[in-house]
């Protein structure tokens, strides 16, 4: 029981802490979107660090990525390799962002896109997108709480309602600084766990024995089937290129206060990415040391092996630090949602004359209705739609690639091939994944669609879908691009300069171009 | 502002943690960790150090 207990306190401490700071900061805060949505680009390079892991390194991550390598072995390492690609990605491209963001008061993708390429209804598909993917995304961090919450005996919808209520509440009043808040606390209990895990491999009989045992349980041994390089590699780049298209990935980035700050997060990003391999390996200990997950929901591996092996008091810390972890980025995932439909739906479409408080209330409710949405969601429906939604999610981020992302480095794209390609890369992706079966143990299908976001190529090799879908939507939006040049079509105005791309917070370049535009208060820039 | 050449530094820890076929082996094992799992905790740390060298050769002159 002395798990349980530690747990509650620590849950009660650490939100009520939340809770009351963001009371107190209310005051402080004026009432625009820049302040709710992206803490008003104010954040230093700790703050920045410890949200972005806060967000990025969430709870899915630490209870699916060992749960993959418990389950599937050297595949589910995947994650790594891809989380350390990120950071010299982030070095270059998260920059460039964060400038034309800071100088044109963009909060979202959709927006930046939408002035490059000077297109109204790209800046509103995108904001589409990235809502559909972020949705199950949310749903899926609740479901890896309930896992948690289900393992130490919480079940039922009351504690769950209680958690995401209380967070929701936070972020509500203080928007991005609620989870901030919550992420250092998180990393310190994450530390702890961290550190317990080492110290039981080695009360346990080290990796040596860990991978020996483990090695004879999977089938397909410890390493990569000479035909799953491919498969394991394309994952790697699409999720990689996938993490510059989600909403929430950008929305701490832009919270940080200058361009040095970006850069700096970025050298200092692959600390989690050890973290992350530290827990990926777990699930190999899982595996060696034989721990059976609960009703067969291969996500309870890792509570139930913390419930089994960790002393009840730090896994009392351990579940806390699970459980933090998936509040918060449902918390900035939330926000970056919700300003993805203030600033490319509500703004451009419904209000044009929004006032900076009004896009900040229309944003507060969005953000609620965002996460209550999942929540229902997973109460109601069967928890393995989420999970399939989230895979399809992920290949529907990566076709918003190459107007979000490749448009950071060039404005050459079309704007109606960019739609065109788009859409094409849309029903691509998602026909593919409708077509893939599940296979069960014994090689029959289980299930007829929806079985993974692996295309089999019949030789045993796999592909992402996620980049195949890419592909096809970048040789549609070339190829459109190059017709309606030809024809002489005109290509929209792009509302940038190329010096916005390395302007910082002090350069006397620098002049807030959303303050002459729409007659919106200049922020204080610190 | 012209592009530090030094930007090219960072293809390094991009492609690295990318040769999985080349590492795809048990031997040589580093605490009982096959190789293919400690070569990526290796990246890790090259990552650091190339992006914190690429850093200091580009900080921007306030």
């Amino acid at each position: 029981m002395t798990d349980v207990t530690v747990f509650v306190i620590l849950m009660v401490v650490v939100l009520s802490a939340g809770f009351l700071m963001a009371h107190r900061g209310q005051a402080r805060h004026r009432e625009t979107l820049e302040e709710w949505g992206v803490a008003g680009r104010a954040f230093g390079n700790w703050t920045t660090w410890f949200l972005l892991g806060g967000s990025m390194y969430s709870a899915y991550t630490f209870i699916a990525v060992p749960a993959l390598t418990y389950g599937i072995g050297a595949i589910g390492f995947f994650a790594v390799p891809f989380a350390i690609i990120t950071a010299p990605l982030t070095f270059v491209l998260t920059t460039k962002i964060w400038s034309v963001a800071q100088r044109h008061g963009f909060l979202t993708h959709g927006e930046f896109a939408g002035a490059r390429f000077g297109s109204r209804p790209l800046s509103a598909l995108i904001a589409v997108t990235g809502i559909l993917a972020t949705m199950p995304y949310i749903a899926v961090q609740l479901i890896s709480l309930q896992a948690i919450l289900r393992t130490i005996g919480l079940g039922g919808e009351l504690p769950l309602l209680a958690a995401v209520g209380v967070v929701s509440i936070c972020t509500f009043r203080s928007g991005l600084r609620a989870p901030a808040l919550l992420s250092i606390v998180k990393d310190v209990l994450l530390a702890w766990m961290l550190l317990t895990a080492v110290l039981m491999v080695a009360m346990f009989g080290g990796w040596d024995n860990t991978f020996h045992q483990a090695g004879q349980r999977l089938p397909a041994g410890l390493l990569l089937p000479d035909n799953g390089q491919l498969g394991f590699l394309t994952l790697v780049i699409g999720s990689a290129l996938a993490i510059f298209a989600y909403p929430h990935a950008l929305t701490g980035m832009l919270a940080a206060k200058d361009r040095a700050t970006v850069r700096r997060n970025a050298a200092a990003l692959p600390i989690y990415c050890l973290a992350l391999a530290l827990m990926a390996l777990l699930g190999f200990f899982a595996l060696a040391r034989g721990v059976t997950p609960l009703d067969g929901d291969l996500n309870t591996v890792i509570p139930r092996m913390i419930q089994e092996y960790f002393p009840p008091w730090s896994a009392g810390v351990a579940y806390a630090a699970l459980s933090i972890a998936a509040l918060i980025p449902a918390a900035v995932m939330s926000i970056a949602a919700a300003n993805c439909f203030t600033r490319s739906i509500y703004r451009p479409y419904l209000r044009p004359q929004s006032s900076p408080a009004e896009e900040a209330r229309v944003s507060r409710w969005t953000s609620l209705a965002v996460k209550f949405g999942a929540v229902a969601f997973i109460l109601l429906l069967d928890p393995a739609y989420s999970v399939e939604l989230q895979l399809i999610g992920g290949v529907i981020i990566l076709q918003t690639v190459p107007a979000a992302v490749l448009g950071l480095l060039t404005n050459w794209f079309h704007r109606k091939a960019l739609i065109v390609g788009l859409l094409t890369g849309l029903a691509v992706g998602v026909v593919m994944l409708y077509n893939i079966p599940r296979l069960d143990a014994t090689g029959r299908v289980a299930e007829a669609h929806f079985g993974g976001s692996s295309w089999s190529l019949g030789d045993g090799r796999t592909v992402y879908v996620g980049l195949v879908a890419l592909a096809v939507n970048l040789l549609v939006t070339v190829a459109f691009t190059a017709l309606l040049r030809l024809a002489g079509v005109p290509s929209g105005p792009d509302a940038t300069r190329p010096e916005d791309y390395d302007t910082d917070t002090d350069d006397p370049r620098q002049r807030r171009l959303d303050a002459l535009l729409d007659g919106l208060p200049r922020q204080t820039i610190h | 502002m012209p592009k530090p050449r030094a930007l090219w530094l960072l293809a390094v820890p991009t492609a690295a943690p990318l040769m999985t076929p080349f590492v795809n082996r048990i031997e040589p094992a580093f605490l009982g960790v096959p190789f293919f799992y400690w070569y990526q905790f290796a990246c890790a740390f090259l990552a650091i150090g190339v992006l914190t060298t690429v850093y200091l050769m580009t900080a921007e002159k306030r």
